[in-house]
């Protein structure tokens, strides 16, 4: 399955992609075009926490804020984060 | 330290966008910026105006497309007023700190947030909390909010640890008191709806599985809001609905005020509850 279409199947999953320079990146898949899947990074979010009631929102053909970018032609691996990874 | 004018920032936002009328959703993305995150920069130190509004945006800030009949709309409910007596009357009562209060139309559009809290949402700091109200906000629905947003301000202002530090077992007693005080001081239909009754079993089935292992984990560590929000294979919201039933039977054995309540160390509760 190509990069694309693993991603397409997988919007809204936690994954872990590495790039073929060994960048790793972590989160999850918000949407992916032809050229570049768009990911919320999960991690250290710029200190920007706070506590929410109840909503932390990502979804589909969110047009602005698109997440972290990565060229589709850049990854090496993408896999599921388990969720037993704890 | 006060309730902010965010009406004066939303009426010259509303203005900006009739006087470009034909602006592009990148040009209404800029105005948005300019007008509701540029003057939030002094609050948030540390991060550009685009950080900002991306995170409120996250958690349910109103979207930049929205259109100015719908801001001018909004903003004839005044619900400056109502926000501030219950803040002056939560103030007193829980002997509270003084705090930034910032009051911004939510988004209506994001459906999982109409379904679940009428399209009314929050966020809180030691220092500040926002109140992202929907145009049908009831009296109730703020109050319920503005609750549990002060709770956590009141509970982090006694913390005697930095914001980074804040632990996975911190968050979820953080609601579970603050939805425990919206349900005694509103009603049981107010609050989060995720929220149910668990038997001890099932409690302590959950506590064991979900928070115990991982409840030193950080505030940054990313595991942290899967576990308090939810994720594929994570139940939604289950950080909150462990922290409420926690709660709930330390108030049962433990009759305190909502001022001794905030006060509570993290260890008591687990220890009242039987899941230490």
């Amino acid at each position: 399955m190509s990069h694309y279409h693993f991603c397409n199947r997988n919007i809204g999953r936690p994954v872990k992609i590495v790039t073929h320079h060994g960048e790793v990146h972590r989160g999850i898949i918000r949407r992916v075009n032809q050229s570049q899947v768009f990911i919320d990074p999960l991690g250290p979010n710029r200190g920007m926490g706070g506590y929410g009631i109840g909503y932390y929102g990502y979804r589909r053909g969110y047009p602005w804020g698109l997440g972290l970018g990565i060229a589709l032609g850049a990854i090496a691996t993408i896999a599921f984060l388990p969720l037993f990874f704890w | 330290m006060t309730v902010h004018a965010t009406d004066e920032w939303l009426k010259k936002l509303s203005t900006s966008l009739n006087q470009q009328a034909s602006s592009t959703s990148q040009e209404k993305h800029k105005i948005h910026l300019s007008a509701i995150c540029e003057p939030l920069s002094s609050f948030f130190p540390e991060v550009t105006p685009g950080n900002i509004q991306d995170h409120l945006l996250r958690h349910g800030l109103f979207s930049p497309v929205t259109s100015a009949t719908f801001i001018n709309e909004w903003l004839n409910k005044d619900y400056y007023s109502t926000v501030n007596n219950l803040y002056q009357r939560c103030k007193r009562a829980w002997e509270g700190p003084s705090t930034n209060i910032f009051i911004l139309p939510s988004n209506e559009d994001i459906r999982e947030l109409k379904a679940w809290f009428n399209s009314n949402a929050g966020l809180s700091y030691p220092d500040k909390l926002f109140l992202f109200l929907s145009s049908t906000a009831s009296t109730k629905e703020i109050a319920a909010l503005f609750i549990h947003e002060y709770s956590h301000t009141c509970r982090l202002h006694h913390f005697p640890k930095e914001e980074f530090n804040y632990t996975l077992l911190d968050a979820v007693i953080l609601e579970g008191i603050a939805e425990w005080l919206v349900r005694k001081k509103i009603g049981k239909s107010y609050g989060n709806k995720r929220i149910e009754y668990l038997s001890d079993e099932a409690l302590s089935e959950l506590w064991e599985r979900w928070i115990k292992p991982h409840q030193k984990i950080k505030r940054m560590n990313y595991k942290h809001d899967l576990l308090m929000y939810g994720s594929k294979g994570i139940p939604k919201n289950i950080g909150y609905i462990i922290g409420y039933n926690i709660v709930l039977r330390y108030m049962e054995k433990n009759k305190k005020s909502p001022r001794a309540l905030l006060r509570v160390e993290n260890e008591e509760f687990i220890s009242d509850a039987d899941l230490a």
